[in-house]
């Protein structure tokens, strides 16, 4: 192979990522090839010596982690929906992050739940107190950060390289976080992760196989991933909710989200009782559910799938089958694309535009 | 030699590397590669990684004709955790040493 295709392969597979970021690393094989080709090598030598291709993908996918992920895409263009007045709002203002509390926890397949401290502390201890020895947790200033270890401690720089395969220790692990923190960030790979009564500036929770559970919670930036795992929110406000899956369901029940960006493959989407100004929903066999009540703003919605069914209905329905809409008196723009799906719009109300 | 073994030696590597005198990348994987056959791709994530955590710095030199070129510093944050994870290893060698027998 040679340079531009190698260093092209790598830029397209990191194409969601944070493009600073991944171009200071392409820049570094680009010099990494100058040196190298100044020694006489030629330029398959050198991909050769730089390793298989999909395996330093990888690599660079793994140190990203989410954190570097592009903004997510909102039906909405951003700077109207910043500059819309309404909708949720976090109640705290930004201050100075050296104040604010961060956590990070990784709990492989330990369920984790996570609360509002009574106290106004963090706390992290495990439901069974036998289990609190396998609980490896540090501080560094502000920033808690904490996982599970296995069984036997013979693990160096998180990579457990010969004893890992002893099964599952802890069941579940409890953090309880301060009002306000600046960031909670959860990762599991078949753990189920609970969120109750949080109030934090960004939430992230990212798992596998576990399903999410949000309630009560407020934050300015929600993230959830999952791959089969379940996302649920119930009465939850944010002012951007981004939820990914690839099979997992994502389900909404008073929830309040000023931008709402779900994309799931064949997971669906629906609920009740969403409050947004700009719902993107990207599906691939999924259905997705856009129930969507708004109070007097204009709002957004995107919906996309290829095979699944988009519904989208507008109002709030009552208990006896009525539909009662705000006065909405501009307009709606609602795109929805499907390509053997079928798509279901209704409003009750007379619309000035309505585009399809 | 096992991939798995080298995957989690390789901070420490460039981290012991970087404490003997900064290096440019070319650089680092030449030292490294006489060692090991490695795919030297792999150290430039990490050497990524190792400035975002603020253990490495980077300055550029001028090289003549053509761009500057980039030059890893092992900060004093870096060094006291290269002399901390040097210490991890070599606890975990000998733990592994004792349980091969």
């Amino acid at each position: 192979m040679r340079k531009d295709e190698y260093l092209n392969t790598i830029a397209q597979a990191l194409k969601q990522y944070d493009t600073a970021y991944v171009n200071e690393i392409i820049s570094d094989y680009e010099e990494h090839f100058k040196d190298g080709l100044s020694q006489g090598k030629s330029e398959e030598d050198i991909c050769a010596e730089l390793g298989d291709i999909n395996d330093i993908i990888d690599e660079i996918k793994d140190l990203l982690g989410e954190r570097h992920l592009k903004q997510f895409e909102i039906a909405r263009p951003r700077a109207e929906l910043e500059k819309s007045a309404g909708g949720y709002q976090y109640d705290e203002a930004p201050r100075e992050d050296t104040d604010r509390i961060r956590i990070q926890f990784m709990a492989g397949s330990a369920d984790v739940k996570v609360f509002r401290s009574p106290e106004n502390i963090v706390n992290i201890y495990t439901e069974d107190p036998d289990d609190m020895v396998y609980l490896d947790c540090s501080q560094r200033g502000n920033t808690y950060m904490g996982r599970i270890c296995p069984r036997s401690s013979a693990k160096f720089l998180g990579t457990d390289i010969l004893l890992s395969l002893l099964g599952a220790t802890v069941d579940e692990v409890i953090i309880e976080v301060p009002y306000d923190a600046a960031s909670v960030e959860i990762e599991t790979t078949s753990g189920d992760v609970y969120l109750d009564s949080c109030f934090a500036e960004t939430i992230t929770v990212a798992t596998i196989s576990g399903d999410v559970k949000i309630e009560e919670t407020q934050c300015r930036q929600l993230t959830i991933s999952t791959k089969s795992g379940d996302a649920e929110l119930k009465r939850t406000q944010a002012e951007q909710a981004d939820i990914r899956t690839v099979s997992g369901d994502a389900h909404y029940k008073k929830v309040t989200a000023n931008a709402m960006n779900v994309n799931t493959v064949s997971g669906d989407f629906g609920g009740r009782w969403l409050e947004s100004r700009s719902v993107y929903v990207r599906t691939v066999s999924g259905d997705a559910a856009v129930r969507i009540c708004c109070f007097g703003e204009p709002y957004y919605i995107y919906a996309k799938t290829v095979s699944g069914d988009v519904r989208i209905r507008e109002g709030i329905r009552l208990g006896t089958n009525d539909f009662e809409n705000e006065n909405l008196d501009d307009c709606i723009q609602v795109t929805v694309s499907s390509v053997s799906g079928d798509i279901y719009a209704c409003s009750d109300k007379e619309r000035k535009t309505i585009n399809f | 030699m096992n991939a798995q073994f080298k995957k989690g030696a390789l901070e420490i590597c460039v981290l012991s590397q970087l404490a003997s005198g900064d290096k440019y990348g070319y650089e680092l994987t030449e030292v490294i590669s006489e060692e090991m056959s490695i795919a030297t791709g792999t150290l430039y994530p990490i050497l990524k990684k190792l400035k975002d955590d603020l253990y490495v710095e980077t300055y550029l030199v001028e090289a003549g004709e053509g761009p500057a070129r980039k030059y890893y510093h092992l900060t004093e944050k870096g060094r006291a955790y290269q002399g901390q994870q040097k210490q991890e290893w070599q606890a975990f060698v000998k733990a592994v040493e004792r349980l091969i027998g």
